[in-house]
C-alpha cells in the first residue's frame, strides 16, 4: 500500500519511516501542512494518507473534510497525539478509515494499516471507549444541527467575530445573527459565550445523532 | 420628586437671583418711602440688575462653560449690588437679610467652605462700613437694629460654612486610601471593611459575604484592629432593605431613608437576619447593603462617635465605595486567572510539541527496533541514533526546566547561550545551515520571555524549511532596554502572500500574539526577513 505521511513533526516522521521500511507499506510521500498534503495527493495518488490533525496551514480535520466532499478518495488513517470529543465524532462521521492515538501502542499503527489494506476499518481502542461513553451520555431531547450550524458554533468557539465569521461562511453579517440566535434558542444557551465554552459538547452530539 | 427640582445648582442659583432682583424691584416700586435715597439710581440699578440676572439665567442655563466663568464675577457683582442696595433702602422692603442668605448659600452650594467664610467676612465688613457711613449721614440711623443685623449676619455664616464644611460626599475620601488599589493577597472584603471604618471612625465593624450561588457566608469583624473570620450557614441576607439605616437593637428601632428622601422607621428584625445579629454581636450602628455582580453582604459599623441621621446619607457613598472596591477586586483576580490559564496553555502547547512528539516517534523506533530484532537484524546504529536523539531532547527539556526553575527572571546571557545551542540542534535535526549571532548585555528577562523565545526559534526555523525549503536561516537576537528582538532571515522560496502583504504561518502569528509581541515579515534580494519584537516587560503578555 502506497502511503503519504502528514505531519510536521520530524521526528514522528523519521520514525514512521524507520517502522514501515522493513514491511510491504511504502511511504511515497510527505507533508508538513494542511495545504502541502492536498498538493501531494493530487500529485502522488496515494492508497492512504496517514494524517496527523494539529498541522500549520489547514488542520488535519481541514484535509479530511475536502476529501471527504470531493469524488474518490485515498483511505485516511488519523494519526494524532489528541483529539477533542467533537473532532473524533465527526471525523467517525466522515468516515475515517482509521484512528490511531500516538501515545497508544506503536504495534497499532501496524495493525490499523493491515486492516484498512484489507477494506476494513481500525479505531484505537481509546477512542472506541470515548465514543461509546458520549452515546452514553447522549442528550436526546436536544434538536439536531445542520451542517451550516455546526460550522458557525465552530467559528464561535474558535472566538470569531460576527464579521469574520460572515466572510468565511459567504453570508453577511445579519444573517450570522440570525442563525446565532436560531443556534442559541435551539441548543438553550443564553449567549456567545456559553455556546463557545459548550461547543464541543454541541458538535458531539451533532455527529452522534449522525 | 419630580423633575421640577432636578435642576443643576448653577441654574439654581441664577434663577434665584433673578427673583430676587424682580422681587425687590416690585417691592420698592410699591412702597412709597422706597427709595430712601437717590430714587433716580437705585432704580436704575435694579433694573440693570434684573437685566444682569435675566442675562446670566440665559446664558448659562445649558451651557456649563459659561456657568463655570461667570460664577466668580456674578458672585462679586452679587455683594456689591446687596452693599449699595443695603445704603439706599431702609424698612421692611430694604433687602437686607435674604439677600444676605443668596450670597452666603450660592458659595456654599456651588464651591465650598472656604469661599463662603470669605463672602461671610466680606459682606460682613462692608455691612459694617455701610452702617458707620449711613450712621455719620443719617441722624435716624437706629444703632440697635445696625447691631441686631450683624450679630444675625455672623449666625447666619456660621450655620452656613459649617454647612460648606459638612457636605458629606466630597469630604468622605477613600477610607486613607485603602481602597485606592486592590491587592490580590489582601480580602477585599477585610480592606474594604477597614476602609469603612477608617472613614466615619468606627471602632468596631462587621461584614457579612455571600459569594453569588453560594448558602454560606464569611464573615469578619474588626474591634479594636483586631480580625475575627466566621462563616454563617444558610445565611439569609436581607432583600427587604437595599439602602442604608441606622439601628439601636436594644431598643429596636431602625431608621432608614426612602427613595424621596423621607425618613422611615424600619423593624430591626426585618432589616438584620437573627443569625446574623446574634454571630456578630450587634448593638447600634449603621447598617449597609452591598451588592456586586459576585455577591451580595452587609456592612455594619458601630460605635461611631456622633452616630447621627447624616450617616444615613454617608453610608451609600460608603457603600458604593465598598462595593466598587470588591468588584474592582473580582475584575483582578479574574484578569490574574486568565493570564495563568493562557501561561497553562502555552506550558501545555510547548509540551505537546516538543516532549509528547519526541515521546510518540520514539515509541514509533522502539517498535521498529523490535522488529528488526526478532528479523535478526543489527541495531547497532539504529539503537545510537536513538540515543543521540534521546540527548539532545534531554538538553532541551533541562534548559525548559532550568528557565522553569529559576525564577521569575533569567540573564540575557543564558538565553543567547541556549538559543546557540538550539540553532544548533535544529541545524542536524534540520540539515540545514542554521546559526546565531547576538550581542549580550548585562540585564536579566523574564523567564517566560525564555521560553518564548525558544519556542519562536524553534517554529520560525521549521516554518522556512518546511513551507520555505530554506537551507540557509541567519538568526540576529538582540535586546534593548525594553524589547528582545529576533531576526530571522532565510533563503528559501517565500511565505504566501495576499495581495501585496506577506502573511505569516498562522501558529508562529498567535504565538507572538499572545507574548504581547509583534511580527513582521518582508521579502527582497532573495530572502526572506522574519522580524519578532517581544516585550521584555513581565506585564507584557497579552
Amino acid at each position: 500500500m502506497r502511503i503519504l505521511l502528514a505531519d510536521d513533526h520530524p521526528m514522528i516522521r523519521t520514525a514512521i519511516d524507520v517502522l514501515l521500511r522493513e514491511t510491504r507499506f511504502e511511504i511515497v510521500g510527505t507533508a508538513a501542512s494542511g495545504e502541502e498534503t492536498l498538493e501531494q495527493i493530487q500529485q502522488l495518488g496515494p492508497d492512504a494518507v496517514l494524517l496527523d490533525l494539529q498541522m500549520p496551514g489547514g488542520s488535519g480535520m481541514e484535509v479530511l473534510r475536502n476529501l471527504s466532499h470531493g469524488g474518490k478518495r485515498p483511505k485516511v488513517i488519523l494519526l494524532t497525539a489528541a483529539i477533542d470529543d467533537s473532532s473524533m465524532l465527526e471525523a467517525k462521521a466522515l468516515k475515517v478509515d482509521g484512528i490511531v492515538l500516538k501515545n497508544s501502542d506503536p504495534a497499532y499503527l501496524l495493525e490499523c494499516l493491515e486492516l484498512v489494506e484489507r477494506g476494513g476499518s481500525w479505531i484505537d481502542p481509546e477512542i472506541g471507549e470515548r465514543i461509546a461513553d458520549l452515546a452514553n451520555r447522549f442528550d436526546s431531547h436536544r434538536p439536531a444541527l445542520a451542517p451550516r450550524e455546526r460550522e458557525l458554533i465552530r467559528c464561535v468557539a474558535r472566538g470569531l467575530r460576527n464579521r469574520e465569521i460572515a466572510e468565511q461562511l459567504g453570508v453577511t453579517e445579519g444573517t450570522v445573527k440570525v442563525y446565532l440566535h436560531a443556534v442559541f434558542d435551539k441548543l438553550g444557551v443564553k449567549n456567545r459565550t456559553e455556546l463557545a465554552i459548550r461547543a464541543d459538547e454541541f458538535l458531539a452530539e451533532s455527529y452522534l445523532r449522525g | 420628586m419630580g423633575r421640577g427640582f432636578r435642576h443643576p445648582s448653577g441654574r439654581v442659583i441664577a434663577l434665584g437671583r433673578l427673583l430676587l432682583a424682580f422681587l425687590f424691584l416690585v417691592a420698592i416700586m410699591i412702597d412709597i418711602n422706597q427709595p430712601a435715597k437717590a430714587p433716580a439710581a437705585t432704580y436704575a440699578l435694579l433694573i440693570g440688575y434684573f437685566v444682569f440676572a435675566a442675562t446670566i439665567v440665559v446664558v448659562t442655563w445649558k451651557n456649563w462653560w459659561f456657568d463655570a466663568q461667570v460664577a466668580g464675577p456674578a458672585h462679586a457683582v452679587d455683594i456689591v449690588i446687596f452693599t449699595v442696595l443695603v445704603f439706599l433702602t431702609e424698612g421692611y422692603t430694604s433687602p437686607y437679610f435674604i439677600f444676605f442668605i443668596f450670597l452666603l448659600l450660592a458659595p456654599a452650594i456651588r464651591w465650598g467652605w472656604r469661599e463662603t467664610a470669605l463672602t461671610a467676612i466680606l459682606v460682613t465688613l462692608l455691612y459694617l462700613v455701610v452702617g458707620l457711613l449711613a450712621a455719620t449721614s443719617h441722624q435716624q440711623f437706629e444703632v440697635y437694629r445696625f447691631v441686631i443685623r450683624t450679630s444675625q449676619l455672623v449666625i447666619v455664616s456660621l450655620i452656613l460654612i459649617w454647612f460648606g464644611i459638612n457636605r458629606w460626599r466630597p469630604n468622605l475620601g477613600d477610607g486613607g486610601g485603602l481602597l485606592s488599589e486592590p491587592s490580590l493577597d489582601k480580602s477585599p472584603l477585610e480592606t474594604g471593611l477597614r476602609a469603612a471604618m477608617l472613614s466615619i471612625g468606627a471602632a468596631k465593624g462587621s461584614i457579612v459575604w455571600r459569594e453569588r450561588g453560594e448558602t454560606e457566608a464569611k464573615t469578619y469583624t474588626i474591634e479594636n484592629g483586631a480580625l475575627m473570620e466566621g462563616e454563617l450557614q444558610k445565611a439569609a441576607l436581607t432583600a427587604a432593605v437595599t439602602g442604608p439605616f441606622l439601628y439601636q437593637l436594644s431598643k429596636n428601632r431602625a431608621l432608614a431613608r426612602d427613595p424621596e428622601r423621607n425618613l422611615r422607621a424600619l423593624i430591626p428584625r426585618d432589616a438584620i437576619p437573627r443569625d446574623t445579629r446574634i454571630k456578630l454581636h450587634l448593638s447600634e450602628g449603621l447598617a449597609v447593603a452591598l451588592q456586586v455582580a459576585t455577591g451580595e453582604g452587609q456592612l455594619f459599623l458601630e460605635s461611631v462617635p456622633d452616630l447621627s441621621l447624616d450617616h444615613i446619607d454617608l453610608g451609600e457613598q460608603l457603600g458604593s465605595n465598598v462595593a466598587a472596591h470588591i468588584q474592582r477586586h473580582s475584575l483582578l483576580r479574574a484578569v490574574e486567572e486568565s493570564a495563568e490559564a493562557r501561561s497553562r496553555l502555552s506550558l501545555a502547547r510547548d509540551l505537546h510539541d516538543s516532549v509528547v512528539q519526541f515521546l510518540a516517534g520514539a515509541a514509533f523506533r522502539l517498535e521498529a527496533m523490535k522488529r528488526s530484532a526478532i528479523s535478526g537484524r543489527a541495531l547497532g546504529p539504529e539503537l545510537n541514533e536513538l540515543k543521540e536523539l534521546v540527548l539532545e531532547e534531554q538538553g532541551e527539556l533541562r534548559s525548559f526546566i532550568t528557565a522553569m526553575r529559576g525564577g521569575s527572571e533569567i540573564a540575557l546571557r543564558d538565553l543567547i547561550r541556549d538559543l546557540q545551542a538550539l540553532a544548533d540542534r535544529l541545524s542536524r535535526h534540520w540539515n540545514v545551515e542554521c546559526d546565531l549571532s547576538a550581542t549580550p548585555a548585562d540585564m536579566m528577562i523574564p523567564t517566560q520571555l525564555h521560553l518564548d523565545a525558544h519556542q519562536l526559534m524553534r517554529e520560525a526555523v521549521a516554518n522556512a524549511v518546511r513551507h520555505a525549503g530554506a537551507k540557509i536561516i541567519r538568526i540576529a537576537c538582540d535586546a534593548a532596554r525594553d524589547r528582545l528582538r529576533l531576526e530571522f532571515v532565510n533563503d528559501g522560496a517565500g511565505f504566501p502572500a495576499f495581495g501585496d502583504r506577506l502573511e505569516p504561518p498562522q501558529s508562529l502569528k498567535e504565538r507572538v500574539e499572545q507574548a504581547g509581541g509583534a511580527l513582521e515579515l518582508s521579502r527582497g534580494m532573495d530572502v526572506t526577513k522574519l522580524s519578532i519584537s517581544l516585550p521584555i516587560a513581565a506585564g507584557g503578555r497579552a
